[in-house]
């Protein structure tokens, strides 16, 4: 079909021009100009651009990307907590609870930006996950000032429990292998700091103590041996420079 | 049996790519292949994936490391999807079986959507060739690759998917750099309208014998970019930027291949751009002066020593002590600043690319109706042009992100009043957005 308007010839099988939405004519006759943006012509412009050289056109919501989430966190509850801690302090000679809400959130926004939302691997996932358990124990310990379970008894839960989802993931999915790898070796090394603590006298040796260094040790000899080279390319290729 | 490559760094200038994705921003690209018959998903999947293998560097899959992103071998099947209403929608790192190429058909069409980071449209050119050269004769045509097909059962050589940058890259002093120069100064003029609503493109394709712009472009002393570039940028100022009070400067970007002026067969990205840049400020600026700007700086940067100093330029900025060490968190956040300010005060206009005459074979002639190409726009910079000329014809595409199709209108109407005999295609997705 031509369009007189904007002298082109239009490959379509509907009668619409793209570059003047006039009115497409066989005979080359003049165009009438159709107004789209009309609501009284909506049904007779969908049926006239109804076209099957492209896929039929659905409704699509506009695009919502991350950025909206860590404006949320950014502008909402990063004021809350700052209100909050003010006023812990003010209420109480240390504070507690605002710690408590302020670690939630930030366990709540790394959840949703960097579990969902991220390209990050899976190993680093699991590690924001884990630094942000870890500030949530430590903060609900300052509840309690003469106790150390935080140190002694969730920091290597939750190390174990690290290295638990790192394998999982390694030995069933396999993907993102180097990631993983990598993460299977730092969170190995990571199990010895509970004990390297413990032994520099900041908190009693514990059973769970022993066992995130038992289980981190564990991990490293099956990572690196049945990984073999794959650990080294994996190590080579994250933090390539 | 084929070299496996276990993983490949990206080159130097497909590590700004995922730095800049930003919102709805991502720098993707399309390559259209229309045939005279119905594809066959099935075995255009097959054939997809026979093709991947003679190109390690496409098949991959983009993961973030602790200071640049790179590519890890992608062992998954790459799967050919029906093609969406929503013309190069968006990529994600982990859709379609983690690449970062997506193949999608629609009846005679397939489609070819690639994330810049891979390669440039010179790389994916010889993907599309291979991949049809395949495809054609498991349908049983009697295809000669005529040596200008990659075949698919050669081994890939290491210069096909080096870091050409680096290659060419010549030690310079950090005064000698030319960093103001590659990212723009001065803000641009921003074309303006009204976005679409939603992710979706507008697509208009024209379409006529290469010999009839030839012809016109001889007629002004030019070539065939040079014309369309500066009717491109002719179009925005007659159609917008004349309209508007105190506008900024027109900046179009032109990419500029550098395969042919460094003897590179890489098959990523290997582009520099040339920007021509025009105050439209001036009242009744002609064609011809639009024309003679773009002359101007394309000839300035086709020059090698000038070339030397951007590719340097460029690897020297990747090597600076402070990009290298900083954690890629880091290297994001400041990149989604330098986006930020490029979205209020973006530095180009518009980009126009021309892939120029791309060599089929003779012996495809009869099953290629015709091969498009396109670039996706983001809201900050709503309107690309892209160009490419197979057999006798030169197919040009206009993507944009707003409804108005003013400017393609004065384009294409303008190429038609002075002798181009355009057929023309739409996704008509402006008139679906109005409804």
């Amino acid at each position: 079909m031509f369009c007189n308007n904007c002298n082109v010839n239009v490959k379509t099988d509907n009668n619409i021009c793209p570059l003047c939405q006039g009115k497409l004519d066989e005979n080359k006759s003049s165009n009438d100009q159709i107004n789209c943006t009309n609501n009284n012509s909506r049904e007779v412009c969908k049926s006239l651009t109804m076209t099957t050289d492209f896929p039929e056109h659905i409704k699509h919501k506009k695009y919502i990307s991350s950025y909206p989430i860590t404006s949320i966190f950014l502008g909402v509850f990063i004021p809350i907590f700052i209100a909050l801690l003010i006023t812990d302090i003010m209420l109480f000679s240390s504070p507690t609870w605002s710690l408590i809400i302020g670690s939630l959130f930030l366990l709540i926004y790394i959840t949703i930006r960097n579990t969902f939302l991220s390209d990050c691997g899976y190993g680093m996932r699991i590690a924001y996950q884990l630094f942000a358990l870890i500030l949530l124990s430590y903060s609900v310990q300052s509840f309690y000032p003469k106790t150390e379970f935080a140190s002694s008894i969730i920091l290597p839960i939750l190390i174990i429990l690290a290295l638990l989802v790192n394998s999982v993931f390694l030995a069933l999915k396999h993907i993102n292998y180097a990631s993983l790898y990598v993460s299977s070796v730092l969170f190995s090394l990571l199990s010895l700091l509970p004990i390297i603590l413990a032994a520099s006298g900041l908190f009693a040796v514990s059973i769970p103590v022993i066992l995130c260094m038992i289980c981190g040790e564990i991990s490293l000899i099956l990572t690196v041996g049945f990984g073999g080279k794959k650990v080294l390319t994996a190590f080579k290729m994250v933090f390539h420079n | 049996m084929k070299k496996d490559i276990k993983w490949l760094r990206l080159d130097n200038s497909g590590k700004l790519f995922p730095m800049l994705r930003y919102k709805d921003n991502q720098n993707l690209f399309r390559i259209s292949v229309e045939l005279n018959e119905s594809v066959n998903p099935e075995l255009l999947e097959n054939c997809v994936n026979t093709t991947l293998e003679r190109y390690p560097s496409f098949k991959v899959s983009l993961k973030r490391g602790a200071f640049w992103y790179y590519f890890e071998r992608n062992y998954r099947r790459l799967f050919v999807l029906p093609e969406s209403d929503i013309a190069l929608s968006l990529m994600s790192n982990e859709g379609n079986n983690g690449y970062p190429i997506r193949v999608t058909y629609h009846e005679k069409r397939m489609n070819l959507e690639l994330y810049h980071c891979v390669a440039d449209g010179s790389g994916l050119i010889e993907f599309v060739k291979s991949l049809l050269f395949v495809y054609f004769a498991e349908l049983g045509y009697t295809i000669d690759a005529e040596g200008i097909i990659l075949n698919t059962e050669s081994e890939p050589s290491e210069s096909e998917y080096e870091d050409s940058f680096l290659a060419n890259y010549k030690k310079m002093r950090i005064r000698d750099m030319t960093i103001s120069k590659m990212a723009g100064a001065s803000s641009a003029y921003r074309v303006s309208g009204e976005l679409f609503k939603d992710e979706g493109k507008g697509i208009i394709t024209g379409t006529c014998k290469a010999s009839e712009i030839i012809k016109i472009a001889k007629s002004l002393s030019c070539t065939v970019t040079e014309y369309l570039a500066g009717l491109y940028m002719y179009s925005i100022y007659m159609e917008k930027g004349r309209l508007e009070k105190d506008p900024d400067n027109l900046v179009l970007f032109i990419p500029i291949n550098l395969r042919k002026m460094y003897n590179s067969v890489t098959l990523r990205n290997f582009t520099m751009f040339s920007r021509s840049i025009v105050d439209i400020k001036n009242p009744d600026i002609l064609l011809t002066d639009f024309i003679n700007a773009v002359k101007g700086s394309v000839a300035a940067d086709l020059c090698f020593s000038e070339q030397n100093k951007n590719i340097s330029t460029a690897v020297r900025a990747e090597k600076f002590p402070a990009m290298r060490f900083m954690p890629i968190a880091g290297k994001k956040m400041i990149f989604k600043i330098s986006n930020y300010a490029n979205t209020v005060k973006p530095t180009k206009t518009s980009t126009i690319s021309n892939l120029g005459y791309v060599k089929f074979p003779e012996s495809m002639r009869p099953l290629i109706a015709r091969v498009t190409f396109a670039i996706r726009t983001s809201d900050a910079i709503p309107l690309s042009m892209s160009i490419i000329s197979v057999y006798d014809d030169i197919n040009i595409s206009v993507c944009r992100s707003i409804k108005d199709t003013k400017i393609d209108r004065f384009f294409f109407k303008y190429l038609a009043d002075n002798g181009a005999n355009l057929t023309m295609t739409s996704n008509y997705w402006e008139v679906e957005n109005v409804l």
